[in-house]
């Protein structure tokens, strides 16, 4: 065998042990569904099947590469929405013209770079793409974050006669993508980690510093999600779209101050329940903004054989607050623009 | 699937089985506790809970646990987990999400009524009407605006067909208006509308304008033929869905065909599919609304559930429509002509007595 395909075969094994793994099992067994390899229902089995997959060259490192791009960073993070300005449409549309203005921004390595599988300490720019009049610029980082580790706890007397406890923390090492992705008149911030949104705010200026000379969007207008929860509220509660769109919870903020909450315990719409429509019917919308709401979408299946099996749905949370989206749950890249299509992209009144 | 409440009441608390069959007859989703149940109905919550799985078991509720941040309560299920809440960021170690388990029905949303236009019929001025709108007004607990249409008394009117097409004109020229002004004050969507007698008739020929969409309709005391073409109405969307609610005893709607041109005993004989038709047994024609109490128990057991259902439950006196045909056109002809006869003769008498009155009073 060539070295440079054992090198491949090497780093295709690799990567299934490091990267692949972390992925949600519902993935993995998509992928290797389309190799044909069935029945796995635990990492340890779904680990075995890989790499037999690998080792037969029925999964190359090309493919495995490619999926995790499609997989990797996307769901369980905030996303931000902003309106390209019309001028600029069309010129970040043009690969030829973006090329030329990164060679000039001295960016000229990124474009079409390899997919980077380095995750360094501090967060790195690694990659611009063009492919389909869609630009890509992706940000790797080596993130770690604190998980309680109990089993290490302990407490003792201290020589100053108190006794304390001590509570331990295992540093997790985690892999976060940051994604900054321009759709025609569409420009979406991807932000992995933290759940403080006052925080994106200086992560977004960051991110935008180092793009300005292509996308400085942080001048540019954000969508306003107060709008998108009141449009798709409203949407909800069509009889049509119940099965397809449904809003748990629902926060209307009145105009004059302070709120209602609507709320469904279950993972049905609020709507849905008698009582509460009553009153959802007596809020009239132009006397209150979106606050904040829950939107469980359903997704379109994975596949063909996934379409038989119990339905995908993804929680959406939308925030007026910083005009933020929140995602929970790990999604591919289809679904995440899936949702974003979803919605409603509506400027604040 | 309805469960079967009387076995239900013999194995487990009345008054908790009872509590669940309100549930299950109102309109929409609903969901409930062990704990609720046994709060709401003064049942243990042992028994609640065997009652709660009896209805699991026989696939008319389903059981669900939902993951819950215990510090802030936010619902965490099915969320990738990173060890802490997405909202609140506690720590799941030191604050362990609670599991809430729930018996829940998913069922359709119930129906919005967004607004209500009700329609009297000839030879009266609809005093009905008021009483209905107050009973729809305490009904709701939101806002629901009733508009009523009078077009005045129509008696011989409704004989011509030239008067027929100038009210219809005038009904629709009201419908538009009252659609504008309803839809600038937010309240979207076709009105539903209740219509008695040639009310009916007049909102039936009003829907061949383009203009004019309702909602649901409901027709009581109908006069519009058995043989009218609903289903076109329905399969245009002019209409969602129609009521056909005839009194059993209603005289004038047997004999409409007789003297109003373009009628028929619809109310009383039915229309075919999808028209929905009910019937009211031993009520005449204008007693749907009179006494009060029988209009608001007509209005709670069969206009309500009509209009509040997306997928009407069937209702008590349902029945199909029979094949109809129409009276020999000779007779109906001949009655018509009778009646403008008798019409113009007293029309005639009253001008020749007036005119040999006034002919005296000039001498």
């Amino acid at each position: 065998m060539p070295d440079n395909e054992r090198s491949d075969l090497q780093k295709a094994r690799d990567l299934v042990r490091d990267v692949v793994l972390a992925q949600s099992n519902i993935f993995i067994k998509e992928l290797l569904r389309k190799k044909d390899f069935k029945g796995a229902a635990t990492k340890d089995q779904f680990e075995a099947q890989l790499e037999e997959a690998v080792d037969s060259g029925k999964l190359t490192y090309a493919e495995l590469t490619e999926w995790i791009e499609e997989m990797e960073g996307w769901g369980n993070e905030h996303v931000y929405l902003y309106k390209v300005p019309d001028a600029l449409v069309e010129s970040l549309a043009d690969p030829v013209k973006v090329k030329a203005r990164l060679v000039k921004g001295g960016l000229g390595d990124l474009w079409q770079a390899d997919r980077s599988l380095e995750f360094p300490e501090v967060r790195k720019l690694t990659g611009i793409y063009h492919t389909d009049g869609e630009l890509t610029f992706v940000w790797h980082e080596g993130a770690d974050y604190r998980k309680r580790a109990p089993e290490k706890d302990f407490d003792e007397d201290a020589a100053d006669g108190e006794h304390y406890y001590y509570q331990a923390y295992r540093r997790m090492a985690q892999r976060d993508v940051t994604r900054v992705i321009v759709r025609r008149a569409l420009l979406a911030v991807f932000l992995p980690g933290d759940n403080q949104p006052a925080t994106h705010t200086d992560r977004r200026v960051d991110l935008c510093g180092e793009i300005k000379a292509l996308a400085p969007f942080t001048d540019w207008e954000l969508y306003s999600m107060g709008e998108a929860i009141k449009a798709l509220d409203t949407a909800s509660m069509r009889p049509s779209l119940s099965e397809t769109l449904r809003a748990p919870n629902t926060r209307w903020d009145a105009k004059g101050g302070g709120y209602v909450d609507f709320g469904s315990e279950t993972d049905g719409s609020y709507a849905a329940v008698d009582e509460l429509r009553e009153v959802r019917a007596a809020v009239r919308r132009s006397k209150f903004k979106g606050g904040h709401a829950q939107f469980r979408l359903r997704l379109p299946p994975l596949g063909e054989k996934q379409a038989k099996e119990k339905e995908r749905v993804a929680k959406v949370h939308l925030f007026s607050d910083y005009d933020r989206i929140r995602l929970t749950a790990r999604l591919t890249r289809n679904d995440v623009w899936w949702i974003l299509k979803k919605i409603p992209k509506k400027r604040r009144k | 699937m309805t469960p079967d409440w009387q076995t239900l009441e013999a194995g487990f608390p009345p008054a908790a089985v009872e509590h669940l069959r309100g549930r299950y007859e109102t309109p929409g989703s609903f969901s409930v506790t062990v704990r609720d149940l046994a709060q709401d109905s003064g049942a243990s919550e042992h028994d609640a809970e065997a009652l709660l799985e009896a209805l699991v078991v026989g696939g008319n509720l389903t059981k669900q646990t939902y993951k819950r941040c215990a510090k802030c309560g936010v619902d965490l299920s099915d969320d990738a987990s990173d060890g802490q809440c997405h909202n609140c960021n506690a720590a799941f170690v030191d604050e362990n999400p609670i599991s809430v388990v729930r018996y829940q029905l998913d069922r359709e949303a119930p129906r919005d009524v967004p607004w209500v236009l009700v329609l009297h019929g000839m030879n009266t001025r609809g005093t009905w009407q008021e009483e209905l709108t107050w009973l729809i007004a305490r009904s709701y607990k939101q806002m629901v605006p009733v508009a009523i249409y009078k077009y005045g008394m129509v008696r011989p009117g409704v004989l011509f067909g030239w008067r027929q097409r100038m009210i219809v004109r005038r009904v629709i020229k009201k419908f538009v208006a009252l659609s504008k002004q309803a839809r600038d004050d937010g309240f979207h969507g076709p009105p539903d509308v209740i219509a008695h007698s040639f009310g009916t008739w007049l909102i039936a020929h009003a829907l061949d304008d383009q203009r004019v969409r309702v909602g649901r309709l409901i027709l009581l005391g109908s006069i519009v033929r058995p043989d009218f073409r609903w289903d076109r109405l329905l399969a245009d969307h002019k209409v969602d869905m129609v009521l056909n609610h005839g009194a059993t005893r209603d005289f004038w709607v047997k004999v409409s065909q007789y003297g109003i041109p373009k009628s028929g005993p619809g109310g009383r004989v039915g229309y075919p599919a999808p028209v929905r038709n009910v019937a009211a047994v031993g009520l005449g024609h204008s007693d749907y609304f009179d006494p009060e109490q029988r209009m608001r128990q007509l209005f709670a057991d069969v206009w309500q559930p009509f209009l509040r259902w997306q997928s009407v439950p069937p209702l008590h006196g349902a029945f199909e429509a029979p094949r109809w045909r129409p009276a020999p056109l000779l007779i109906r002809v001949t009655t018509r002509l009778l009646l403008v006869g008798v019409y113009a003769s007293i029309v005639g008498g009253f001008a020749v007595t007036l005119f040999y009155g006034l002919l005296c009073l000039v001498r």
